[in-house]
């Protein structure tokens, strides 16, 4: 084949015609190179036109390959362009199936929808004719609606017949609960009559009226007769069909009082089947309630023995379950006489007075005059005394005869009357070691026995005044203390007392009275030395005691009992919760703030434990700083010892030179000894004036019986209001005992007090006070405290309970019947 | 045996040359490793006040509050212990002390009283077992007529009375009380420093009751010498064996650790030794211990009141040629006995010891106890019961002669009659024999139920070599419902076995008697159903009520028809009420037989 026939595309011509040439070119070529030709003459020549001829066919070549690369890139630009048309062909063609697709299938659905079989199709529905004939409304309509109208028309048809279906069923169900309700009824009856019969209360009744020829004979007449008394129940369940009396049963019933049941009982065999239409009027159940008769009453025997019954259960229980229960149960309370305790509480059965005898010696004068100057002074007391249980009764030193019988009275004080020439005013001195007040005067100062207000007299009354001020004061205050809630009129008198003392002195008191301890029969006294270092480690405790402690303990043995501990203890660090001393720069001295001063006493570390055996202890600790906090001051007032309220006393003690010692001799001990005493005589409540040890410790006897006087009424009154209070408390004989003990002599020491014998009075309050705080602080009073009322309820009540409704409920029902009786006794 | 207890010699001895000085204040403290890397550390605290001072109540050395008790409750000499754990003789040796400053588990008190009678002796004891309570924070005042016994033979008077006095020896012990911090802090404020300083400041109750022994011991008694000169002198001691690896794990972090791979020791000899099996070795080179680590703290300087006394504080019984770092300061004095070395402390530096790890040579040795004691229950039951009573003297040569002596409780019902002996001999032969052939003498105070317990001494001799086992039978009461603790079902507690082995025959010439403890023991008794009482008076209730309700009302009821009945409520309404009541009632019921 011609490669002129295979290439046929123009722009390919140029190429075919150019190789066309190229190969002419190269055929001259040869043709010009061939030897054998020899169509030049020469080498020379020939090379000539070879390279002449070479020349053109490398430029033809040339163009040949510019050709060829042209072609190759059409080549390329084609296919491209066939590849694109490709795709676009390929994706109409997937369009064109697509929708081949969706051809087939709407023909397939519509297919479906043709041949598809609804169900009013197949609708059991009335003929066409039948329903134009109900509704000629729809001869007019056409095919459709018409068939919608029949189907609605048959919807409604069948929701009517639906209602009146169920209201069949109901009506079925009905009748069936009411036949089986009969059904037990009849059968109950059944077994009542068989009772009755079995049992018949009257027999010989229900023998004479089956027996008697006169009654009538059949018992079947009866019931005809007595078809409204009795009951008739007939029960009929089928719907169109008389019922069928498949069997009828009779009974008769007889009670005592004669009434007769009778009753009919229709039974059918065929129950299951079902009802649907109502039954006819004819055959509707009867259904009538006997007409009950009450019963005869009752035989008086019957009566007279429940009585007796219940009698007999309440007399059990009276007389022998609650004496037994009482007995058993109840604790033993003696007899307190609780009105007498609360007078004493109330401060109305004694009132405590205190008269003060004062000596009067009068050595250098005559009786007379003696007895003149007596009166007289006597009488300036009583003006000057404001405070009236409180007085000061004077007596000469030789009258002894006007109480022959009774003990005479404590002399609180003897004054002297000692002449002296070279005098102008009296003068009094009180002596230190005695309770004896020396009176100088110069004896022109003698009252003459007329003048009715002699300066003298004057001077030694208010003398005399002056010295008892402070005993009075506290003596008003401790009254008015203790009665402040009693009667206001027996505090009237000392709280006048105290309005008219000074308001210094007032505080005082009342400062020292908080602060002093209470009155104990023993005191245990514990000095301990405190460091809180290692030195110093041991003192001459022994002599300082003796020297300092002892004649002070020996003056108050009248009062208290007392026991001596030391002890030294090193390494007492402070609290550490305590705050720490502060330097202060201005006094050199390390200082603790007076309010921190509570917490200066490290209660948990230092063993500070109160003595063994009663009464209380007051510490007193005399406190070494270390020498890296010396000297340890309080802080303004620079003071080293305070006072602990009703627990004892610290002092500080700074060595002399800040050299820490290792044992602390007499000499070192003096200072804090002597203000140790001074806190002994504080914290015991002692007054501070005047300067007389003896003198100061007889106003404490005085002001001590007070107190404890009054202390044990109080606890008297506490224990009668405690036992009122607290039913349930048992209260031993002892404590009667110990009450009867305390109030006895608290009589007796009000006697003394008003005898003016201070240290029999003093004697028998503490006995009282011991026997108050005795009969009150009775361990076996507490124990009963923990079985509360409740706690008893819940033990009985199970059993009180389902036993005790019967029984009351029973005697009421007696009572009532009792007085139903005795009524109608009365109304006839 | 015939070794004299090196350790009870150094006891000894510092208590007679202590004995005789007047008012002052001594404390030692003995450390002395034992095996089983237990490390036993005794306290010991001894002060003096002078009789006629403590009469006056002027207390220096001696504390008051316990200075106070005893004036007030009469007590002459006093012997009070807190003892918890026990003490291991197998490994461990014979007791500190002799066993005179330790007592049985729980509390032990002894003490003399001077008194009139027996009931104001009693009275006496009562007040101060109840001031001892307070002062101690135990439970001391449990320690009543059932827990009180006289002994007759078993304890002797330490110190000097005078033969005026009337003494009565009472004891009593509570083997159930725990011992715990809560006792030595009381017990620490009785010393003169406190604790602060001194080898007092070493007591901490964590340490202290983490041993696995500890007792306390607080011995109050007169002591006069020739001359006339009379001190009363207050013994503290307290001893404890520690653990040393248990006490040197922080504090912080208490939980053991095993021992790393690389620095266990294997034996390689045994046959399945490989990478991931080993078979340790029994280290060879003794531990290293301080006093810091084991304690948790150093000795915080002597306390001055001992200044004076030329023996040293604390000493160590380690062999010489052991090194032993001290700090520095405190001086060092070895005894020529080869074991011991003490320090004397200065007074214001704190003063440590360390040994270091090395390799232990020669051991301190220890002696083998003179007689070995346990006492068991057996049997079975709710019943019945037995006590079993071994004793084994290790001896080949010596007879050991002791007294036994044991406080059962009055719930614990001996029969003295079944009390058998049987001996088994080194060559394992047990023989029946009499009891008597053992027993010379025997005291016995039965009990009285709720008053006092049994008290049962026996004088006993088990001859050489051989085991000697004491057997009775016992019979459990049944306590009253209100006798039972909170923890019924943990059973009972009988106080351990007190043996005193008399100095001539056990003691090994020295002239004080050594003391044995059994443990104590745990014993089960019936316990009811405590919820029983209130369940019997529900029921019983219940069922009186229940009887009795219907007897009564059949009684006083009368009884009528049904439709009488409804008749007679047709009259009022609520009758009326009441009657369609009773119909709804019968139409469950279908009862028909009504009441009025």
């Amino acid at each position: 084949m011609a490669i002129r026939d295979i290439v046929v595309n123009p722009s390919l011509l140029p190429v075919l015609n150019l190789s066309a040439e190229t190969r002419d070119q190269c055929m001259q070529l040869l043709a010009v190179l061939d030897p054998s030709a020899d169509s030049y003459s020469d080498s020379e020549e020939r090379a000539l036109a070879a390279s002449k001829e070479q020349k053109q066919l490398f430029a033809l070549l040339a163009r040949l390959r510019g050709l060829n690369r042209d072609a190759i890139l059409r080549v390329r630009e084609t296919k491209q362009a066939t590849a694109e048309a490709r795709q676009e062909i390929d994706r109409l063609h997937l369009q064109l199936q697509n929708l081949y697709y969706e051809q087939r299938h709407l023909t397939g659905e519509i297919a479906a929808c043709e041949s598809y079989d609804h169900k009013y199709l197949a609708l059991p529905l009335i003929p066409l004719e039948e329903f134009l004939a109900l509704h000629p409304e729809h001869r007019e309509s056409d095919e459709h609606d018409l068939m919608i109208a029949r189907i609605n028309h048959e919807h409604a048809e069948r929701e009517k017949l639906e209602q009146a279906r169920q209201e069949l069923l109901k009506r079925k169900q009905a009748l069936i609960a009411e036949n089986n309700k009969r059904k037990e009824d009849l059968a109950s009856l059944d077994q009542d009559l068989e009772r009755f019969i079995d049992v018949s209360l009257c027999p010989s009744e229900f023998r004479t009226m089956l027996l008697t020829p006169g009654r009538p004979p059949s018992p079947f007449r009866r019931s005809s007769k007595r078809s409204i008394s009795g009951g008739l129940a007939i029960n009929s369940n089928n719907s169109n069909s008389p019922p069928t009396l498949s069997h009828l049963v009779l009974y008769q019933a007889t009670s005592p009082s004669s009434k007769h049941v009778l009753v009919m009982i229709a039974k059918n065999e065929d129950l299951s089947s079902s009802q649907t239409v109502d039954p006819h009027p004819d055959y509707t159940m009867t259904v009538s309630t006997p007409s009950p008769r009450p019963p005869p009453p009752e035989k008086p025997e019957a009566i007279r023995t429940r009585f007796k019954v219940i009698a007999a259960f309440w007399a059990v229980i009276i007389l022998l379950g609650f004496p037994i229960w009482w007995k058993t149960t109840s604790i033993y309370r003696a007899s307190l006489p609780i009105p007498e305790m609360i007078d004493w509480a109330d401060g109305k059965t004694c009132r405590p007075v205190f008269p003060l005898e004062i000596r009067v010696e009068t050595p250098h004068l005559p009786d007379a005059e003696a007895q003149h100057l007596l009166r007289t002074t006597q009488h300036t007391l009583d003006d000057l005394n404001e405070f009236s249980a409180h007085h000061l009764r004077l007596k000469l030193s030789n009258d002894n005869v006007d109480e022959p019988l009774n003990e005479p009275a404590d002399t609180a004080l003897t004054v002297r009357l000692l002449p002296q020439d070279d005098l102008i005013n009296p003068k009094s001195e009180l002596q230190h070691d005695t309770t004896q007040l020396d009176v100088f005067y110069s004896p022109n100062q003698i009252p003459p026995l007329s003048s009715s207000n002699p300066p003298l007299s004057a001077y030694i009354a208010g003398e005399l005044q002056q010295l008892f001020t402070e005993e009075k004061a506290i003596i008003a205050q401790i009254l008015s203390n203790s009665h402040a809630s009693s009667a206001a009129a027996t505090s009237q008198p000392s709280s006048t007392m105290l309005s008219s003392v000074s308001p210094q002195l007032a505080d005082s008191i009342a400062k020292r009275q908080r602060r002093s301890m209470k009155y104990a029969d023993t005191y245990h006294l514990a000095f301990s030395l405190f460091t809180p270092g290692t030195e110093p480690s041991s003192w001459d405790i022994q002599a300082a005691v003796h020297d300092y402690i002892t004649p002070l303990l020996q003056a108050f043995s009248p009062i208290s009992n007392f026991t001596v501990d030391t002890q030294v203890q090193l390494y007492a660090t402070f609290a550490p919760t305590a705050p720490a001393p502060e330097y202060d720069e201005s006094h050199g001295a390390w200082t603790l703030k007076p309010e921190d001063l509570s917490a200066f006493i490290n209660a948990a570390e230092w063993p500070l434990s109160p003595s063994i055996g009663p009464g209380p202890t007051i510490n007193f600790i005399l406190y070494v700083p270390d020498a890296a906090q010396s000297p340890l001051v309080v802080k303004d007032s620079l003071a080293t010892s305070w006072v602990v309220p009703q627990w004892g006393g610290v002092v500080l003690l700074n060595p002399a030179n800040g050299a820490q010692l290792q044992h602390l001799s007499g000499d070192a001990l003096q200072a804090p000894f002597l203000t140790f005493s001074h806190q002994l005589l504080t914290l015991l409540g002692a007054p501070s004036t005047p300067a007389a040890l003896p003198f100061r410790l007889q106003t404490l006897t005085r002001i001590r019986a007070a107190s404890l006087l009054l202390s044990a009424s109080s606890t008297m009154g506490s224990l009668a209001r405690l036992t009122e209070s607290l039913p349930s408390i048992p209260i031993p004989a002892t404590v009667a005992a110990s009450v009867a003990t305390t109030l006895s002599h608290l009589t007796s020491t009000c006697e003394h007090l008003r005898r003016g014998r201070f240290q029999a009075a003093l004697a028998d309050a503490r006995i009282a006070e011991t026997e108050a705080e005795r009969s009150f602080f009775e361990k076996s009073m507490v124990g009963q405290m923990y079985f509360p009322d409740e706690h008893k309820v819940a033990v009985y009540l199970p059993l009180l309970g389902p036993i005790g409704v019967p029984l009351i409920v029973g005697l009421l029902k007696e009572v009532k019947k009792a007085i139903a009786l005795r009524k109608a006794r009365k109304a006839t | 045996m015939t070794v004299l207890s090196l350790l009870s010699l150094l006891f000894l001895a510092a208590f007679s040359s202590l004995a005789s000085a007047n008012s002052d204040y001594h404390e030692s403290l003995v450390l002395q490793p034992l095996p089983q890397s237990a490390l036993l550390a005794s306290f010991n605290f001894q002060s003096n006040d002078s009789q006629t001072s403590f009469n006056e109540r002027h207390f220096r050395y001696f504390p008051r509050a316990l200075g106070q008790i005893l004036r007030h409750a009469n007590t002459k000499e006093l012997h009070l212990r807190f003892t918890t754990g026990r003490w291991d003789a197998e490994s461990w040796g014979p007791r500190p002390w002799n066993g005179t400053k330790e007592g049985g588990t729980g509390v032990e008190l002894w003490a003399w009283i001077d008194a009139v009678d027996d009931e104001s002796a009693f009275a006496k004891w009562i007040t101060l077992a109840q001031s001892l309570s307070g002062l101690f924070c135990a439970s001391l005042n449990f320690i009543d007529s059932t827990r009180t016994t006289r002994p007759v033979a078993s304890f002797e008077p330490t110190g000097t009375h005078a033969a005026s006095d009337n003494l009565h020896l009472l004891h009593g012990t509570l083997p159930g009380e725990v011992v715990c911090t809560e006792n030595l802090t009381p017990f620490l404020k009785l010393l003169p420093c406190k604790g602060k300083a001194g080898v007092a400041s070493l007591l901490d109750g964590h340490k202290l009751f983490d041993a696995s022994w500890q007792s306390m011991s607080v011995d109050v008694r007169p002591i006069c010498t020739q001359t006339g000169e009379c001190v009363v002198q207050i013994d503290q001691s307290v001893d404890i064996v520690l653990d040393i690896d248990r006490s040197k794990r922080p504090r912080d972090n208490p939980i053991p650790r095993p021992v790393p791979n690389e620095q266990l020791v294997c034996d390689t000899s045994k046959p399945y030794h490989s990478d991931d099996t080993c078979y340790p070795l029994e280290s060879t080179s003794e531990k290293s211990w301080g006093l810091s680590e084991i304690f948790g703290r150093s000795i915080s300087g002597s306390c001055p009141l001992t200044e004076g006394s030329t023996d040293g504080t604390v000493c160590l019984r380690v062999p010489h040629e052991r090194e032993v770092r001290a700090t520095e300061g405190a001086v060092e004095v070895k005894k020529p006995d080869g074991y011991t070395r003490c320090f004397t402390l200065e007074s214001s530096t704190p003063f440590d010891l360390n040994i270091p790890e090395q390799e232990a040579t020669t051991q301190v040795p220890l002696d083998e106890p003179v007689l070995r004691a346990e006492r068991t229950i057996v049997g079975h039951g709710q019943e019945r019961g037995g006590m079993r009573i071994i004793f084994d003297n290790p001896s080949d040569t010596h007879p050991v002669d002791f007294i036994y002596f044991e406080t059962l409780p009055w719930f614990l019902r001996p029969y003295v009659h079944t009390l058998q002996a049987t001996i088994t001999g080194r060559d394992g032969l047990r023989r029946q024999v009499p009891a008597s052939q053992f027993i010379k003498e025997t005291f016995y105070r039965p009990a009285i139920d709720r008053e006092r317990g049994t008290q049962l001494e026996l004088a006993l001799s088990v001859p050489a070599a051989s085991t000697v086992t004491l057997t009775y039978d016992f019979e459990k009461a049944i306590l009253r419902y209100t006798e039972y603790p909170p923890d019924a079902n943990r059973g009972f507690n009988v106080a351990p076995a007190v043996i005193k082995l008399s100095p001539a025959g056990g003691g090994g010439g020295a002239s004080h008697p050594i003391y044995i403890r059994t443990t104590s023991l745990l014993l089960p008794l019936p316990t009811p159903d405590f919820s029983m009482p209130y369940n019997v008076i529900i029921l019983t209730s219940t069922v009186i009520a229940l009887a009795f309700g219907s007897i009564f009302n059949l009684l006083v009821r009368r009884f009528v028809t049904a439709e009488e009945a409804s008749a007679m409520r047709a009259q009022t309404l609520k009758s009326r009420l009441g009657g369609k009541l009773v119909a709804l009632r019968d139409r469950v019921k279908g009862k028909t037989a009504k009441t009025e």
